[in-house]
C-alpha cells in the first residue's frame, strides 16, 4: 500500500464498499464517506488528494462539498461520478471545480485512470 | 371537431346546426340544459358548445356554471348565445363560466368567426397539455435513468473485481464477463435516454422542481393519465 490516498463519497452503501475495495486493490489508502458532512470529517483526519464524489447526496450535495474540498484542500482533485448527466450538470461540476466528470455506470479502468493520472497531475505540481 | 349546439327553439337550433355542419363541423344538439349538460358529461364529450341562455330545465348560464363548478373536469369551450344585450348580462355570462357571448340576432360571419376563436384556443390548450405531458414523461425517464445507472454502476464493478479474482480463463470467468457486458449495454441504453431528457441539474441537484424521486414522479405521471375522472376527460 502506498501513501497516495483517494477518499470515495457516495450514499449508495454497495458503491462506495465496491470502488473502495478496487482502489485497495490497486493499492491505495481508501477511506469512504456516504455524506458530504462525513467527508468532509474523513478529511480533517486523513486528508485524501484524489477524491471521487458522487453528486446527489443527502444533505450538502456534491457541487458544494466540491467547493469546500477545494478550498481547504487546494491541491486536491476531485471528480464527479454521477447517475445522471446533463449539459447544465457538466458546467456546474467545472464552475465547482470538479478535474473531471464520469457518467455511472463507469468501468473501473477508467476510474483507476483518472486516479492514476490525478496523482502524477499533483505530483508535478509539488515538484514545481 | 364536435360541436354542441343547445336552443329550445327547434328552428333556431337547425340554423345554428346547419351553419356549423356546412362549416364542417360534427354537430350534436339539445332542446333543453339537462340533456346539454348530459351530452357535454359524456364520455368523448363536444369540445365547444353553442347554448342558448334561456332553455327549460336549467339555462345556459346553469350549464356553464354545473360544467365550471368541478375544476378538475376539463370544460369544453363555452358560448352563450341570447338576446340579452346588457353589459351586466355579458359579465353574468362571463362570470358564470362563459368563454363568450354571441347577441341574437346573430350575424352568421360573427357565429363562424367566435367558433374559429373557439376552436383556435383548444388547439393552443391541447397543445400546452401535450407539451405538459411530454415533459413528465421525460422528467420521469431521467429519474429512471438515474434510479438504473446506481445498480448498474455496483454491477460493472462487481464483475470487473470478481473476473480479476478469476486467473483461469473458463465457464465463471466467461458468466462475469457476460454479466459485465450486459450491465455496460444497459448503461449505454441509459446515457442515450438521458439524450433525449431535458430535466435540468438545478432540479436534480436538490434546488426546487426535484426530478429525482422517482416514486413522487411516477405517482405524478399516473394520476395525470388517470385523470380525476376518467369520464370526464
Amino acid at each position: 500500500m502506498n501513501s497516495q490516498s483517494i477518499l470515495i463519497v457516495d450514499d449508495e452503501m454497495q458503491i462506495r464498499v465496491l470502488f473502495c475495495k478496487a482502489f485497495r486493490a490497486a493499492g491505495y489508502t481508501v477511506h469512504g464517506a456516504s455524506s458530504a458532512e462525513e467527508a468532509l470529517r474523513v478529511q480533517e483526519v486523513s486528508p485524501a488528494e484524489v477524491l471521487f464524489l458522487d453528486l446527489n447526496l443527502p444533505g450538502m450535495n456534491g457541487l458544494d462539498l466540491c467547493r469546500e474540498i477545494r478550498k481547504h484542500w487546494p491541491w486536491s482533485i476531485a471528480i464527479a461520478v454521477t447517475g445522471y448527466a446533463s449539459l447544465f450538470e457538466l458546467l456546474d461540476c467545472r464552475e465547482a471545480g470538479f478535474e473531471d466528470y464520469f457518467i455511472k455506470p463507469v468501468g473501473l479502468e477508467e476510474l483507476l485512470a483518472v486516479a492514476k493520472n490525478s496523482f502524477a497531475k499533483i505530483q508535478r505540481w509539488k515538484l514545481r | 371537431m364536435k360541436i354542441l349546439a343547445a336552443d329550445d327553439n327547434p328552428i333556431e337550433l337547425s340554423v345554428v346546426k346547419n351553419l356549423l355542419e356546412r362549416w364542417g363541423y360534427e354537430v350534436l344538439t339539445a332542446s333543453d340544459g339537462l340533456r346539454a349538460l348530459s351530452l357535454l358529461r359524456a364520455p368523448e364529450p363536444p369540445r365547444l358548445a353553442i347554448l342558448d341562455w334561456m332553455m327549460p330545465g336549467i339555462n345556459g348560464i346553469e350549464v356553464c356554471r354545473q360544467l365550471r363548478s368541478n375544476p378538475s373536469c376539463r370544460a369544453p369551450y363555452l358560448i352563450l348565445l341570447t338576446g340579452r344585450s346588457q353589459a351586466k348580462d355579458l359579465t353574468a355570462a362571463l362570470d358564470a363560466g362563459a368563454d363568450d357571448y354571441i347577441a341574437k340576432p346573430f350575424q352568421v360571419e360573427e357565429l363562424r368567426a367566435r367558433t374559429q376563436v373557439g376552436c383556435r384556443l383548444l388547439a393552443l390548450q391541447d397543445n400546452y397539455l401535450k407539451h405538459e405531458r411530454l415533459t413528465g414523461v421525460l422528467h420521469t425517464a431521467a429519474a429512471v435513468c438515474h434510479e438504473l445507472n446506481q445498480p448498474l454502476q455496483a454491477l460493472v464493478t462487481a464483475a470487473q473485481l470478481l473476473s480479476a479474482e478469476i486467473t483461469q480463463n473458463g465457464c465463471q470467468r466467461e458468466l462475469v464477463l457476460t454479466i459485465h457486458d450486459s450491465a455496460s449495454r444497459l448503461g449505454a441504453i441509459t446515457r442515450r435516454l438521458m439524450n433525449i431528457t431535458h430535466a435540468e441539474s438545478q432540479a436534480y441537484l436538490g434546488r426546487p422542481g426535484q426530478i429525482l424521486d422517482l416514486h413522487r414522479s411516477a405517482r405524478c405521471e399516473s394520476d395525470r393519465v388517470a385523470g380525476p375522472n376518467p369520464a370526464h376527460p
